[in-house]
């Protein structure tokens, strides 16, 4: 195996029983590699499955409902699954650290911030109480809060939102973890903090030599800051590839789609492009491929079978077989 | 702070003014009327009426008869009615034997209630969840009347330990150990009883709280920060799920004074709820008055309490 390979899910699939008994299957086979010191964006709608699969990689699934049924998820080349809830312990916030979209809920309200901070450090360092202020008064300084000192003692509430999600990032290093997981890290902030806080990360991440996880539903964002995007739809990566490929030349007609409907200066004054028809409840997918009732492009075999992964060269991969055929014949 | 002290102060006032007019009101627009002013009466003579009307004050226009009554009460001068006792040495005799009964009760309520609870939405649909699940609503079904013959039937004839009253009657100079003994007796059967239904309802309160903070954002992000799952329940989870409790132990307070009618009667317990109720039922105007303004003082200062200690321990309010 490949040893520049930090993280590797493997066919993952994770269910959720809902209260009929039906299987939600809200990640059906999904695999990705995320190398050391890497950035990698995870991009669909919500509902894709693509926050579902991130949190399976910390074992944050809540079992019951959700069940994760098959699959490998390998970590600098150890699968976490059959480890323990306390083997997890020592992997979370410690070698794979996570942020989270809504820094406002996500901190807790009745603590200050130092200590929601100095906790993970606490946990996972043994180190005084006095080296641990020190810490949390760097990191702080790192993620650019002004007078760090003083805001240890600030309540969440007390902070902006952009202010808020720079804590969060802080407490994420922490621990100099090899893998930081952002679900969703700019959402909830106002367009200026969005390019702030993406900047901040980039920063960090060459200081601190992490691989970032980026889940989004920005393309702005990827084009931004990944090295290699995953495309997920209906719980399947349906296309994946360097950024430039993939935002060049698209091959999978979900992708395109995601692609045409963003405004651009180009279009102006013109109808904004929408893929018909919307995201299918992931308790009763279609069978074939999962895309194929909003495809413009799709063909009977579509409806009746599973498409495999079609291979573009350079690492570029897409799963429709039927523009795979359609090119190599127009070729 | 100090301002929202004064604030308080100065709201509150006025509600206890509106509370004391009101209450005033209604008994007095209440039917029916002393024995003692009854012209049907066999018992007194039209002249003998006529003495209590002046007595009690009860010939002066309505609004002189709320002045002198509320006059009397802070100048302690209140009397009842019925044998022209101080109503506050009454109540203060009934408080008294009250007070265990609410002491004992809310500390087992209160102790009992939160680790249920608390246990129950950690392991939700576990087997301690559905029975504890079963107990309570087992315990807010039953009747509280029937509750009590149940348990009496089990310490009576079971245990052979006397529990009527608050202590049993002639027991005369036994050893002060055995005196003892059958003082906690007599008091643990009717705590147990009050605090019962107490338990049920706040164990599911609990259970529900802590459930809804269980499934907030924060307490994820304690479980990814590896925190172990000891800390995530009883530090990041339970100090939230607590904030609305301390509202609540604001408000036990009124139940100092209000007593429990039901369990009293039943164990013939001379507390303030049957006092009360005696008073109702007697016409004692005093006495009802009375122990309805101390409640509203009480239920005054509970909300107070409150409104301190929900900032004491939540730090997004501020008063």
């Amino acid at each position: 195996m490949n040893k520049n390979i930090l993280l590797s899910v493997d066919d993952l699939k994770v269910y959720f029983r809902g209260a009929d008994g039906r299987a939600s299957k809200a990640v059906d086979g999904v695999s990705y590699d995320i190398r050391r010191e890497e950035t990698v964006c995870l991009v669909g709608e919500s509902g894709c499955g693509k926050t579902v699969s991130a949190l399976s990689i910390l074992g944050l699934i809540p079992q019951p409902p959700g069940e994760i049924v098959g699959g490998r998820i390998l970590f600098d080349g150890r699968d976490l699954l059959p480890l323990t809830d306390e083997e997890m312990q020592r992997i979370r916030g410690n070698r794979v650290a996570m942020v989270f979209q809504e820094p406002l809920t996500s901190l807790n309200p009745v603590f200050k911030i130092g200590d929601q901070i100095a906790e993970s450090i606490r946990i996972h360092r043994k180190i005084d109480a006095d080296a641990q202020r020190q810490r949390c008064i760097q990191l702080l300084e790192d993620v650019g809060i002004a007078s760090a000192e003083e805001r240890l003692n600030a309540y969440p509430h007390q902070l902006s939102g952009g202010q808020r999600q720079r804590v969060m990032i802080a407490m994420a290093l922490s621990c100099n973890p090899e893998l930081v997981i952002a679900d969703e890290p700019t959402t909830a902030l106002d367009v200026t903090v969005q390019a702030q806080i993406l900047k901040l990360f980039k920063v960090l991440q060459q200081k601190h030599n992490m691989a970032v996880l980026y889940i989004t539903h920005d393309l702005g964002v990827v084009s931004a800051v990944a090295d290699r995007v995953y495309v997920m739809y209906a719980g399947i990566i349906v296309e994946q590839g360097q950024t430039a490929q993939i935002f060049r030349e698209p091959q999978h007609p979900y992708t395109r789609g995601l692609l045409s409907s963003l405004p651009t200066r180009s279009k102006r004054g013109q109808r904004l492009y929408s893929i018909a028809g919307s995201v299918p409840d992931p308790a009763h997918k279609p069978v074939g491929c999962p895309f194929h009732p909003r495809c413009p492009h799709a063909v009977q075999t579509c409806r009746e079978r599973f498409p495999k992964m079609c291979d573009y060269g350079k690492g570029h991969l897409a799963r429709c077989p039927v523009l795979y055929t359609n090119r190599n014949e127009t070729a | 702070m100090i301002s929202f002290i004064g604030r308080s102060i100065v709201q509150k006032t006025v509600t206890l003014f509106f509370v004391s007019v009101v209450s005033f009101l209604i008994i007095y627009l209440a039917p029916g009327k002393p024995s003692q002013i009854d012209p049907m009466n066999p018992k007194f003579t039209p002249e003998m009426v006529e003495r209590f009307r002046k007595q009690f004050h009860l010939d002066e226009p309505l609004h002189v008869q709320y002045l002198l009554f509320y006059r009397d009460l802070f100048t302690g001068r209140t009397v009842s009615w019925k044998d022209n006792q101080p109503v506050l040495g009454k109540i203060w005799d009934r408080f008294l034997n009250s007070l265990p009964l609410f002491i004992v009760g809310t500390i087992l309520t209160w102790t009992l209630s939160f680790p249920v609870g608390i246990r129950s939405a950690i392991f939700r649909g576990s087997t301690f969840d559905r029975g504890s699940t079963f107990v309570a609503y087992f315990l807010i079904s039953i009747p509280g009347f029937f509750f009590a013959y149940l348990l009496i039937i089990l310490v009576v004839t079971q245990l052979h330990v006397p529990v009527i009253g608050m202590q049993t009657f002639g027991l005369g100079d036994t050893s002060p150990v055995h005196m003892v003994m059958d003082r906690i007796w007599h008091l643990v059967i009717p705590s147990v009883l009050g605090a019962t239904g107490g338990i049920a309802v706040l164990s599911r309160y609990v259970r529900g709280q802590m459930l809804e903070v269980e499934g907030q954002d924060y307490v994820r992000t304690a479980r990814a920060k590896g925190l172990p799952s000891e800390e995530v329940h009883y530090r990041h989870a339970l100090r939230n799920a607590l904030l609305p409790f301390v509202t609540m132990f604001g408000l036990i307070l009124p139940g100092l004074i209000g007593g429990s009618v039901i369990i009293e009667s039943i164990f013939s317990w001379p507390g303030m709820g049957r006092m009360a109720y005696e008073a109702i039922l007697a016409r004692d105007y005093p006495i009802i008055l009375t122990v309805n303004f101390l409640s509203a003082v009480l239920v005054l200062i509970g909300t107070f309490v409150s409104d301190v200690l929900y900032m004491a321990v939540d730090p997004r309010i501020r008063l």
